[in-house]
């Protein structure tokens, strides 16, 4: 009688049992896992069907703009005038907040604009506040209400005259979008788009146009000579874009001058193709 | 050492330029309109009465050309300010923005000592103040027309970019009496009108007249003894000729762009296939083997493809396939009927007629078959033909019946891209237009 038959092969074949065992368990927790993730498919939903893609025209939007900065201010500085009275032992505050204005280098020469009228609030709080420390605390506020209406007017003004003395480059600013679209609106009326041209889809053009403070141009030239000389089609199109750029009716474009800097040289890219439908 | 600095200066130059380029502003400009083109044409320097109206005839006929290719507009002439008295200085282009002029034509007219005309001319750019082109024609005194149309071209060609089509002719199908008892003749004119005449006498009904592309023959389909077969006709002489010695109907022909075979159909025991019959050798070719409707082939123009319309997909769609008859691909996958193919001279695309829902269309599509546009649609439109420069596109159309009465059917001109329609003036109702090539 073969012992290793009766006692090895049964315990062979128990081990081989268990190590299915484990790995039918790990299959299941696998599995397991897999439907905690990514969820129990289901079946009878309709399947999403894939939408051709949409053309999306990307805008890159500036960081940071005009306006919100010139209404931050304001807001800032109407704040400051309302509580002045409870502002003028908060020094440490004023220079936490500073602080803060301060790690954003764009916003450097605004802030420290707004430190200095600030600190000259806090004088004038402090000269006045002085007589009022014996008197009642209603009558205090009203003084102070008064004062406030009295200099809100005042420092109105010095806001708007400050608001117009800043620059672009003290800013960071650059052109917003709809001052973009109104300079494409400018030359879009301008623009007779050669109908019917061979390849349109070929025949974008770029203009490299230089502004007076104006707006009207001074020089503008078509940057892709080289295939001017070579295909007529694009030629065409070119000197039909260049018109655009000259035609005496697009004089005048619609940019603030505060800030020329910005698009005293700007390219313009006629593009026929979407107008066209090839 | 020194190579790495080099190396690092290169860098640094490199990305300095890239940070300034990137700093400027690019503004898309995807959006404009498309109306003619305003330009003025200075009345032609002359001095001798007779050079006068040379020079009025001349300014006429260039005037009208430009303005009927529907891309021109030219400015009333008593809006000018500058009187040109030489055509060899600079115009103030000051006083022609004033009145929105984007180009000038400026010219003189001389009879020279043997009495030919010399007619030179310079065209002008207003807006960006610089010469386009001159050019100096002669000719003899009879010759006007032609070399006035040729002057058109030439401006059409610098101020488009496409080659000029005014010195080319139409041939068309010139119908009269009332709708039972149609009287149908083959006639042909210069693309202006000018030139009128009747090539056929109106015994026999006539459809689809095509041009060689020498410009000197016709083929076209005729029921003489009220049998359609395919003829040929010299436009010269007048002499007509059957094409081929088939046992069925013949019909739909076309010239192939060397001129030396006419691609038709023929229609025997109720199956309609696509044969080419070589003039020449008089040897017929059979392209399609189909048990349906194969008709109106078109060569596509380097001869290597054929675009026809066939039924053999359940309803008549448009096929291309290699002038062989191999590789056949169906490429109008739209609603609706498709036929009358055409393939354009500059081989970008194909117009064709579509009937969907009652309604009669006129489209273009690439010869892929994409980009599929309708440019003209009416209660029957049909039958485009491409104008040599494949930019624009006649086609018949015919008016909705008013009041019991049929509508009255014309040939309309129409740019590729569905801008510009308006209708050639025919003498009599037209229907069937087709363009000559551009003359030799």
């Amino acid at each position: 009688m073969n012992i290793n038959h009766l006692v090895f092969n049964p315990l062979k074949n128990e081990i081989l049992n268990k190590k299915n065992y484990l790995i039918q368990s790990f299959i299941l927790h696998l599995c397991v896992i897999f439907l905690i993730y990514y969820g129990v498919p289901n079946l009878f939903k309709y399947r999403t069907e894939f939408l051709p893609p949409l053309p999306v025209e990307i805008i890159n939007i500036s960081h940071k703009t005009a306006a919100p900065k010139v209404n931050f201010k304001k807001n800032k500085d109407e704040e400051t005038k309302k509580n002045n009275y409870e502002a003028t032992e908060d020094k440490t505050k004023y220079n936490t907040q500073d602080k803060s204005i301060d790690d954003d280098p764009d916003a450097v020469a605004l802030n420290k604009t707004q430190l200095k009228k600030k600190k000259t609030v806090v004088k004038v709080n402090k000269i006045k506040k002085k007589p009022n420390q014996l008197q009642s605390v209603l009558k205090s506020i009203e003084q102070m209400k008064q004062d406030l209406r009295n200099k809100k007017e005042s420092k109105k003004e010095k806001v708007v005259q400050k608001d117009e003395k800043l620059t672009p480059d003290k800013l960071g600013m650059t052109l917003t979008i709809s001052e973009i679209d109104a300079m494409r609106k400018h030359f879009e009326k301008c623009w007779n788009i050669p109908s019917g041209a061979r390849e349109a889809g070929n025949l974008a053009t770029e203009i490299k146009v230089r502004f007076d403070k104006e707006g009207n141009v001074i020089n503008a030239r078509i940057l892709d000579i080289n295939r001017i000389r070579r295909d007529t089609y694009f030629r065409t199109a070119a000197e039909s874009a260049l018109r655009a750029v000259l035609n005496p009716r697009c004089k005048n474009a619609p940019l603030p001058i505060d800030k020329y800097d910005k698009w005293k040289n700007i390219t313009l890219n006629f593009d026929p193709k979407s107008v066209i439908g090839y | 050492m020194f190579y790495k600095l080099k190396r690092i200066l290169i860098i640094f130059v490199f990305l300095s330029f890239v940070s300034q380029t990137k700093a400027e502003l690019k503004i898309d400009i995807t959006s404009g309109y498309s109306e003619p083109t305003p330009i003025g044409i200075s009345e032609f320097i002359s001095t001798s009465p007779e050079e006068k109206m040379v020079s009025k005839q001349v300014s006429n006929l260039i005037k009208d050309d430009l303005e009927r290719s529907g891309l021109f507009r030219v400015i009333d002439p008593k809006a000018y300010i500058q009187k040109i008295s030489t055509i060899n200085i600079q115009p103030r282009f000051s006083d022609w923005k004033i009145i929105n002029a984007q180009a000038l034509i400026v010219g003189q007219s001389n009879i020279q000592s043997n009495g030919d005309i010399r007619i030179e001319f310079r065209l002008w750019d207003v807006f960006a103040e610089q010469q386009m082109a001159g050019w100096a024609f002669n000719t003899t005194r009879s010759n006007w027309r032609q070399i006035s149309h040729r002057i058109a071209d030439k401006i059409y060609e610098r101020l488009t970019g496409e080659i000029g089509y005014f010195d080319t002719r139409i041939a068309y199908v010139a119908e009269s009496g009332p709708p039972k008892q149609r009287i149908k003749r083959l006639a042909i004119m210069d693309q202006d009108g000018a030139n009128h005449r009747f090539l056929t006498n109106g015994k026999n009904l006539v459809l689809t007249p095509r041009f060689s592309p020498s410009q000197q023959e016709l083929t076209y389909l005729s029921f003489i003894n009220r049998i359609p077969r395919v003829y040929l006709l010299d436009i010269e002489t007048g002499r007509q000729e059957i094409v081929g010695d088939f046992p069925g109907m013949t019909f739909a022909p076309r010239f192939s762009p060397l001129g030396d075979e006419v691609i038709m159909t023929l229609a025997d025991k109720g199956n309609s296939d696509i044969y080419t019959l070589n003039l020449k050798t008089n040897i017929s070719k059979q392209l399609t083997k189909y048990p349906g409707i194969d008709t109106s082939p078109s060569y596509s123009p380097n001869s290597k493809q054929i675009v026809f319309n066939s039924d053999r997909g359940g309803s008549p769609q448009l096929y291309v396939m290699s002038s062989n008859g191999k590789n056949i691909k169906r490429i109008s996958f739209g609603k609706g009927n498709y036929s009358t193919p055409v393939w354009s001279p500059r081989g970008d695309y194909i117009a064709f007629t579509k009937f969907h829902k009652g309604t009669f269309y006129v489209g273009v599509m690439t010869a892929k078959g994409k980009g599929e546009r309708v440019i003209a649609k009416g209660f029957l439109v049909e039958g485009p033909t491409w104008t040599p420069n494949g930019r624009m596109i006649a086609y018949t159309k015919k008016d909705y019946p008013k009041e019991k009465k049929e509508g009255k059917t014309k040939i309309y001109l129409i740019d590729l891209t569905g801008f510009n329609d308006r209708q050639i003036n025919t003498p009599l109702e037209a229907s069937d237009p087709a363009w000559s090539p551009l003359l030799q």
